[in-house]
C-alpha cells in the first residue's frame, strides 16, 4: 500500500489523475485528462462535488456535458482539467439514484453469507492456532446428521 | 465493481462446479474461493479511512488501493493462508481457493464501464498499465447479480442433485 502511493498520475499506462491528485494538486493538472466522480450539487451550471478523504469536497465546474443529469445523482467524469477548477467533459456516466444504496447493502449481504459460511464450515483449532475445515458444518451437526 | 454480491454469487457457482471435478474441493473450500472473491474489495475501508488521511496522519504515501491489485491481492491471500491450521493440504488448498477467487473478482472488475474506456492496474506491479475495458456494467448495476444468482441457483440445484 506504501509503495503503491507513492505512484503519481501516469497517462502513458493510463492511470489519470484522480479525486485524490486534483484535490491536493489541482494545477499540476491543468491541460491533462483526469477520471474524478462525485455527487452533484448542482445542474446549471453542472457542479460535482468531487470526492475527497484527506479534507473538504473540492467542488469542480463540469462542462460539455449535453445530457440529463439531476442534484444529487452520482457521476464519474472523464475530462479535460482546465483553469478555476472546470473539467471538460470527453465522457461521463451517470450513476442512478437508487445504484450507490443498492451496492452498499448488496455487498453487506454478501459479507454476511460468507461470514456465516466461514462460521458454518470452519472450526477453530487452538492447538494449532488456526481455522480447520469442518467434517460436518455446523448445520449438519444441529440437524443430527451423523458422521458415516 | 460488480457489486460484491455478484462476486461472491460467482465464486460459489464456479468453485461448487470445480467441486465435482476435484475430491479434495468440499463446502468449506467452496467458501475460501468466495472469502478470495471478497479480497480486493478490502480497499473499500478507505471509504472508512480514507488513504489520503493515513498520509496525513503517519507521513508516509498511503493507497489502500493496491489491494485491489495482483500484487496486494496476492499478499492478501499469503496473509489468509496463515489465518488456517499450518497443515500443508489445508493451506495449498486454501492458497488456491482464495487466489481463484481473488483473481475473479480481479478480472469481472477489469471489465466495468468506465469513462476513460480504461479499467485499472489490475496487473500491478508487474505493470502499472490499465487495459483497455469493453464497459459491460457498472457495479451499481443490479442485472449481472441477477445472472449471477441465477447461474449459482442452477449449480446450486445441480450439486443437489448429483451429490
Amino acid at each position: 500500500m506504501i509503495w503503491f502511493g507513492t505512484l503519481s498520475p501516469d497517462q502513458g499506462t493510463w492511470n489519470p489523475p484522480k479525486n485524490n491528485d486534483l484535490a491536493e494538486n489541482y494545477d499540476e493538472y491543468i491541460g491533462e485528462n483526469a477520471e474524478i466522480g462525485g455527487n452533484v450539487v448542482s445542474t446549471e451550471p453542472l457542479v460535482l462535488d468531487m470526492i475527497y478523504g484527506g479534507g473538504k469536497n473540492p467542488k469542480i465546474t463540469i462542462e460539455g456535458y449535453e445530457g440529463e443529469v439531476s442534484e444529487g445523482r452520482r457521476i464519474v467524469v472523464y475530462g479535460e482539467v482546465k483553469k478555476d477548477k472546470t473539467v471538460e467533459v470527453i465522457d461521463m456516466i451517470v450513476i442512478p439514484q437508487t445504484g450507490v444504496w443498492y451496492a452498499y447493502i448488496t455487498s453487506f449481504v454478501a459479507g454476511l453469507w460468507v461470514l456465516g459460511r466461514i462460521l458454518n464450515h470452519w472450526k477453530p483449532n487452538t492447538d494449532l492456532w488456526g481455522l480447520k475445515p469442518r467434517k460436518l458444518s455446523w448445520i449438519e451437526i444441529r440437524r443430527g446428521d451423523s458422521d458415516d | 465493481m460488480t457489486d460484491l454480491l455478484a462476486h461472491v454469487l460467482i465464486a460459489y457457482a464456479v468453485f461448487t462446479a470445480a467441486s465435482w471435478r476435484y475430491s479434495w474441493l468440499n463446502q468449506s473450500y467452496v467458501t475460501a474461493g468466495m472469502a478470495g472473491a471478497m479480497i480486493p474489495d478490502m480497499m473499500k475501508i478507505a471509504l472508512i479511512l480514507p488513504g489520503s488521511k493515513v498520509e496525513q496522519v503517519f507521513g508516509i504515501p498511503f493507497d489502500w488501493e493496491a489491494i485491489h491489485t495482483l500484487g496486494g491481492t496476492f499478499l492478501s491471500v499469503l496473509v489468509g493462508v496463515l489465518v488456517v491450521i499450518p497443515d500443508p493440504d489445508t493451506r495449498k488448498r486454501v492458497f488456491i481457493c482464495l487466489s481463484f477467487g481473488g483473481a475473479s473478482h480481479l478480472f469481472l472488475d477489469a471489465l466495468l464501464a468506465k469513462p476513460s474506456g480504461h479499467s485499472y492496474p489490475v496487473f500491478w506491479p508487474v505493470t502499472r498499465y490499465s487495459p483497455p475495458t469493453p464497459g459491460l456494467y457498472l457495479s451499481t448495476d443490479w442485472l449481472p447479480t441477477l445472472i449471477a444468482a441465477i447461474f449459482a441457483g442452477v449449480i446450486y440445484l445441480a450439486n443437489y442433485r448429483y451429490s
